[in-house]
């Protein structure tokens, strides 16, 4: 009822069409009350064949009266069902700030339609927009010398390193990911808040007996220090040591104005609320010059998701631009980046809309030539994505595309009057250049970077939508080269069960869905038009995390206990070689309750998990509390475990760089160089060997004056 | 005008190939049992091997005796059964006998064919205008009250508001 009175045209329109069709009922009652009448009389005259046009004439009559409630329907029906018109045909392209205000006026218009309340940080993905009350940092005026204090550089040690060491445990073979501890067989690379740190660990010549720090670069994070630098995480290869780090602007000026005030707002909130904008700095280091700064790049923006495949480094941000500030210049949001002090700004025409997409910010995806230093660039104006796939040849970034009923500007609805779906944009990596080739649509969200994989062409893609109960629904798409879906399996899981963790393996598919009990399926995917379950297992507890060990067993980690629940940490192995009987082959559980705390860092960070098969060792951080008399004790360490795939997990050891300390040292990552075993915390390397991890042989302090 | 009175289990089937239509007020009673006849009124009690003559004794009962009306066109002049009637219309004072596919001048009055008709199943629909209701296909009622006949020979007439009630009437509306 409030509808039609708040759409008066359309309850108009609806009484009309009732009139006429009441109209048409009675006129349809009053023929066929006559005709009946005049059959019955001309059957009483026995007359053979009485009436040849009544049904045809019924039949038309009971037409005229429906069309038009049919065609309400219809138009109704159309109005308030989402456009699904192929994204490809609705790529726009920009060409001034005007047409991006418009955009935005445009798409808010029928977001906000039926609210009363102004929308965008709750609409966009539950972002909040902070208030961007300052200006743009200016770029060219923070490069002219180091950005860091560089501390404790002995002299180089010329001896080559192994060739045998634990890579970053990536997704995809040959697509590197940025990581907080690095080995190149020779250096372990580590970052601890604002420090990072090259320890010489490993030469051919000494072993590990070298272990020693090498060198510290320790950034400012000060707030109000222009030169801030916050690391976020390192590659390495044979040529460069990459640091890459934000550097917020925060707007100083005006929080020491207002400090002097009563309710003053305490400086972390007030900066955590009030940064002015955001850079993402990359740092190249040659490291054939005893790690001599070669190249500097900012880029505006904030961090989403970076990789790097050989000698290029690719990087995506993400700028939002605060469409809730009346002085917003746009200009100061657009793509800019700069290589050694050489500012380069988009221009719009370089900016693509994909509509549907909530136009609050511009993804930018960089593609760097760090041979070069050449700078590809790709500007989509759009939602902010959150998950990031890279194959070898494409990027897959998701967000969210929002269709609008067609009416909306006709009809008010108290109800939102858009629908949404996923929205997976495709940019092609090549050699350092990238290319927007199109975006893709599901339902549902993936859960994280390895709910997605490109095998053959084809991308697979695992979603959820629905959080609780029986609107839930875990699907698995199969999407072409040109993100058309190919096939979908929908309902997987028991009812009211999510997705907690995929791997995609070649031609199959792992998936581990929970809610109770942990159904672990193998899907068949190796013919695209057709994907099947091909197995299923159902064991207590569930993996958050699989990692395929060889074609036969894949390794699961994640949550169980030793009573059937989920308090603990569980490390299974799975026996997949028969495909339609998956079983657990071994597993190991610590179960929480045994602690005070415990926690594994592991079970959402698969790059702090170490697996080995060439030297059959599984390593993962493990922390826990205790609560004794004495008050509280707090343990970090790695975990060892031998993996044998005939014989299963054996015990190796639990390494730790303290015991029952008061002062939190945590043990966050451990490498393996050679046949050495290297363990990282924020104060300490630590390095045994493999067979016998606990047994520390060599150790250096990583703490600096 | 009949009532029929078999077995419940044959009535069905015994109607309909008698092609009957029972009415509530009835003059003939049809029945296989001559227990159930009624006093007062017409009783054919039949076996059902006879069922085809009853119907055609029913044909005979309904139609009555044929009755001929006289009417002339330009091949002469002619006997046609009032039955092959579609109806009968006053054009310029003259009367014509519309049949499927031809018009007979006609040299008696309308209302003195009304007269003589009116056990035939034709109606007066308009001063001008008398229909056999047997020769009508479909009724249309139009928007401004009247009647649209569309007959057999697919010609339309109008049944005029003031004759709207005894048409209704005739069809024991």
């Amino acid at each position: 009822m409030l509808f039609l009175i708040n759409n008066p045209a359309i309850a108009f329109i609806l009484l009309v069409v009732i009139g006429f069709t009441v109209l048409m009922g009675t006129k349809i009652f009053e023929e066929l009350k006559l005709n009946n009448a005049l059959s019955l009389k001309q059957k009483q005259m026995r007359i053979s064949n009485p009436m040849k046009s009544f049904k045809s004439r019924i039949a038309l009559l009971t037409s005229a009266a429906l069309a038009p409630v049919a065609a309400l329907v219809i138009v109704v029906s159309v109005a308030l069902s989402p456009q699904t018109t192929p994204l490809d045909s609705q790529l726009l392209e920009v060409s001034s700030a005007d047409e991006i205000y418009e955009i935005y006026r445009d798409f808010q218009e029928k977001m906000n339609l039926s609210n009363d309340y102004t929308t965008q940080g709750i609409r966009d993905g539950m972002v909040f927009e902070r208030s961007f009350t300052g200006g743009f940092n200016t770029f060219g005026t923070t490069t002219d010398g180091l950005l860091y204090d560089s501390v404790g550089s002995s002299e180089q040690n010329l001896d080559t390193g192994s060739d045998d060491f634990s890579d970053t445990n990536t997704q995809v073979i040959g697509v590197d990911e940025m990581d907080n501890v690095l080995t190149d067989g020779k250096y372990i690379y580590s970052i601890y808040e604002n420090k990072v740190q090259i320890s010489l660990a490993y030469t051919t010549v000494d072993g590990p007996e070298v272990l020693s720090l090498y060198r510290t670069f320790v950034f400012s994070n000060d707030y109000c220090d222009s030169e801030q630098f916050i690391p976020q995480g390192m590659y390495v290869d044979d040529n460069y040591f990459i640091i890459i780090g934000n550097q917020y602007n925060f707007n100083c000026e005006e929080y020491f104005e207002e400090d002097t005030r009563i309710d003053a707002i305490e400086p972390w909130n007030w900066f955590y609320w009030n940064p002015s904008s955001s850079n993402i700095k990359v740092l190249v280091f040659d490291k054939t010059k005893d790690f001599e700064l070669q190249d500097e790049y900012l880029m505006n923006g904030y961090f989403t998701g970076t990789r790097k495949i050989d000698n290029n480094l690719y990087i995506i941000t993400n700028n939002r631009i605060p469409f809730g500030d009346e002085d917003v210049d746009i200009d100061y949001y657009l793509s800019e980046y700069e290589v050694n002090g050489q500012v380069t700004r988009a221009s719009y025409d370089d900016v693509i809309y994909i509509e549907g997409s909530s136009p609050n910010s511009f993804t930018t995806f960089y593609g760097i030539d760090l041979d070069t230093t050449q700078v590809d660039v790709e500007t989509i104006l759009g939602d902010h994505g959150y998950n990031l796939y890279v194959s070898t040849e494409n990027m897959y970034l998701v967000g969210s595309v929002y269709y609008f009923y067609p009416m909306v500007d006709v009809i008010k609805l108290d109800e939102p009057v858009f629908d949404s779906k996923t929205a997976i944009m495709k940019v092609e990596i090549d050699d350092g250049k990238v290319e927007y080739k199109g975006t893709g649509l599901v339902k549902g969200h993936p859960l994280n970077q390895f709910s997605m994989d490109e095998y053959n062409g084809y991308l697979r893609i695992t979603t959820t939508t629905g959080w609780w109960g029986e609107g839930i629904n875990n699907r698995l798409y199969i999407l072409d080269e040109n993100l058309n879906e190919v096939a979908v399996l929908e309902k997987l899981g028991k009812p009211g069960e999510l997705i907690k963790s995929t791997r995609f393996v070649g031609d199959y598919a792992y998936l581990v869905t929970f809610q109770q009990i942990d159904p672990f399926y193998v899907i068949n995917l190796s013919d695209p038009n057709h994907p099947f379950i091909e197995g299923e297992l159902l064991i207590p507890g569930f993996s958050t995390y699989l990692q395929p060990l060889n074609e036969d067993y894949i390794l699961g980690i994640g949550f169980g206990d030793k009573y059937g629940g989920t308090n603990g940490l569980k490390i299974s192995i799975y026996d997949i070689s028969d495909k339609s009987n998956p079983f657990v082959f071994d597993e190991i559980i610590f179960d929480y309750s045994e602690f005070g705390w415990a926690s594994s860092s592991v079970t959402y960070n698969h790059k702090d998990l170490l697996v080995s098969l060439s030297k059959g060792i599984i390593a993962l951080p493990f922390s826990t509390y205790n609560w004794t008399d004495s008050g509280r004790s707090y343990n970090s360490g790695i975990l060892v475990y031998n993996i044998n795939l005939e014989t299963g997990f054996t015990f190796n050891g639990y390494v730790t760089h303290d015991t029952d300390s008061e002062e939190e040292i945590y043990v966050y990552k451990s490498k393996f160089i050679s046949d050495y075993f290297y363990t990282i915390s924020n104060k300490y390397i630590k390095v045994s060997t493999i067979t016998n991890t606990e047994e520390i042989l060599y150790s250096t302090d990583l703490i600096v004056d | 005008m009949f009532k029929l009175k078999v077995s419940k289990s044959e009535h069905k089937i015994i109607k309909e190939r008698l092609n009957l239509v029972e009415t509530i007020n009835y003059d003939y009673i049809l029945t296989d049992d001559k227990e159930l006849i009624e006093e007062g009124k017409i009783n054919i009690v039949f076996n059902s091997a006879e069922i085809i003559r009853v119907t055609n004794l029913l044909d005979l009962i309904v139609k009555g005796e044929e009755l001929n009306v006289i009417g002339s066109n330009e091949f002469g002049q002619k006997s046609v059964e009032s039955r092959n009637f579609h109806y009968f219309i006053v054009e310029e004072d003259d009367v014509f006998g519309v049949l499927s596919n031809t018009r007979l001048l006609i040299k008696t009055k309308l209302y003195e064919l009304e007269e003589l008709l009116k056990h035939k199943n034709f109606i007066r629909i308009s001063k001008y205008c008398l229909v056999n209701i047997g020769k009508i296909d479909y009724i249309k009622p139009a928007l401004n009250s009247k009647l649209d006949l569309l007959l057999k020979n697919s010609e339309h007439l109008e049944v005029n508001r003031g004759y709207l009630k005894d048409f209704k009437k005739a069809l024991e509306i």
